[in-house]
């Protein structure tokens, strides 16, 4: 199809080569009929880009190599990228054949916006949701963190925003989003543009591993104190992170002062609707570890998020 | 060539042929088959991918059978083949012989990592039709050589390469 490229989509792509090889597949099948570009950051050897990238049949795939973080290599996608609109997808995603299409419809019908597609776990993945501790994304649009699994940009907005904060170890995403709406601009949903996200299972250390991470939020929330009015007490993540602080407090405490064992009864009873009652401990002990790594980044960083 | 064909029961007859085919070539071939166990339906309930239990009695097996070379007809028979090379230094061969089908690829735990592991740490991988080859190359991004399952001179052309 001739013509100005209308969309370019940017993927930064590291250590998935199987999934980043299934979504070029996917988006060999998207429906949208206007030209239209990949760019695929990447850190793969020579010869598996070659084998992954460079011979799939979709046409109009630029590869780069980049290394760093994710948003450095998105830096580096959407800089190399040719249109006016850049669709961020990740390399773990799959999305429905009409996802491009209705993506960019939205964008047309909201100039200049930042337009939200919808994000579901994998249906085709639906069997590893049996595992007690999972990782997989599940996105009403617009929702409070605007991640970069499914999203659009105007490039005049990444432009003026100086794209991704490279020094983000995580949250880069939604550090973007935020200073896009500090900019002065509006993030419209396009739910029924949808990607699918891969389910991954991990065993207890595995997702105390991965989830180490988020002990980088503490940065985040730094650069931007107006995230604290959505948090418990204006210092936890999130309900859970509380209530399991409150029932290790209540647990240590009792030993000396019975009368404070009540504290955990919050968590416990909110676990107990969530979880089966085998998986109720190793739940404990992921949210627990999750705190103490946000002290830990909270000390790193210097601001108190929990 | 002494052999071990290892599958898990599933398209049992079709390795049978082949172990049968390598046998009238003067090579020594076991089918491991080992019978898994009654915690299988526990596993596959709790989303495992499944036959697994087995695989302990596949790899004392491959330990103690002094094999040239082991072939695996699954990602996670394989995956007890690599155990068993890290001890004896012998190869793996893996045939691609379920349906590399999207849908399947990842739809239940540790299948894409024996997957994975499978694919990068074989010696060997390939298909036994152009059906599979093609499906390899769009969901694997590989290209294996097709060698038919019933062909029991290919195959010891290729172990022998291997050894």
């Amino acid at each position: 199809v001739d013509g100005p490229i209308a969309v370019s989509v940017v993927v930064a792509s590291h250590a998935r080569q199987l999934r980043l090889r299934w979504l070029l597949n996917a988006l060999e099948e998207q429906t949208f009929a206007e030209p239209w570009e990949l760019v695929i950051v990447h850190d793969y050897d020579e010869a598996t880009a070659e084998r992954v990238i460079h011979r799939h049949p979709l046409p109009g795939v630029k590869a780069i190599e980049g290394t760093g973080g994710p948003g450095r290599r998105r830096n580096v996608g959407w800089r190399a990228a040719s249109a006016e609109l850049i669709a961020f997808i990740d390399d773990d995603c799959r999305p429905e054949r009409d996802w491009l299409e209705r993506l960019v419809s939205a964008a047309r019908d909201h100039p200049g916006h930042v337009i939200q597609g919808r994000t579901r776990p994998d249906t085709f993945e639906g069997g590893v949701l049996a595992a007690p501790h999972v990782r997989t994304l599940n996105i009403e649009p617009v929702n409070s963190y605007r991640e970069t699994c499914n999203i659009l940009y105007p490039r005049e907005l990444l432009e003026r925003l100086d794209g991704f904060d490279e020094r983000a170890i995580t949250g880069e995403d939604v550090d973007l989003s935020l200073r896009a709406l500090g900019a002065g601009a509006q993030i419209s949903a396009a739910p029924d543009a949808l990607a699918y996200h891969a389910i991954e299972s991990f065993t207890l250390p595995g997702i105390l591993r991965q989830n180490l991470k988020w002990r980088h939020l503490a940065y985040l929330v730094k650069r931007h104190p107006e995230m604290r009015a959505q948090f418990p007490l204006g210092i936890f993540w999130d309900e859970e992170h509380l209530l399991v602080t409150a029932a290790a407090i209540g647990l240590v405490a009792a030993r000396r002062h019975p009368w404070l064992l009540p504290l955990a009864a919050p968590y416990v009873k909110r676990a107990s609707r969530r979880h089966s009652p085998a998986k109720l401990p190793g739940q404990a002990v992921r949210q627990f570890a999750e705190v103490l790594g946000m002290a830990v980044g909270s000390v790193r960083h210097r601001t108190l998020l929990l | 060539v002494k052999v071990a064909l290892l599958h898990h029961g599933r398209g049992a007859p079709a390795v049978h042929e082949l172990a049968a085919s390598l046998r009238e070539l003067q090579n020594d071939v076991t089918v491991l088959t080992p019978s898994p166990t009654a915690l299988e339906s526990l596993l596959e309930r709790r989303g495992f991918t499944t036959p697994l239990t087995h695989l302990p009695v596949t790899l004392t097996n491959l330990m103690r059978g002094g094999y040239d070379v082991a072939h695996a007809f699954s990602p996670q028979d394989a995956y007890a083949a690599l155990l068993w090379r890290r001890r004896s230094g012998r190869p793996v061969v893996l045939s691609l012989v379920e349906p590399i089908q999207r849908e399947r690829l990842a739809d239940a735990r540790l299948r894409l990592r024996f997957l994975n592991t499978a694919l990068e740490q074989c010696d060997v991988v390939i298909v036994h039709n152009d059906e599979a080859r093609a499906a390899a190359w769009r969901w694997l991004a590989l290209e294996p050589p097709v060698i038919e399952l019933s062909d029991g001179a290919a195959h010891e052309r290729l172990y022998r390469a291997q050894t």
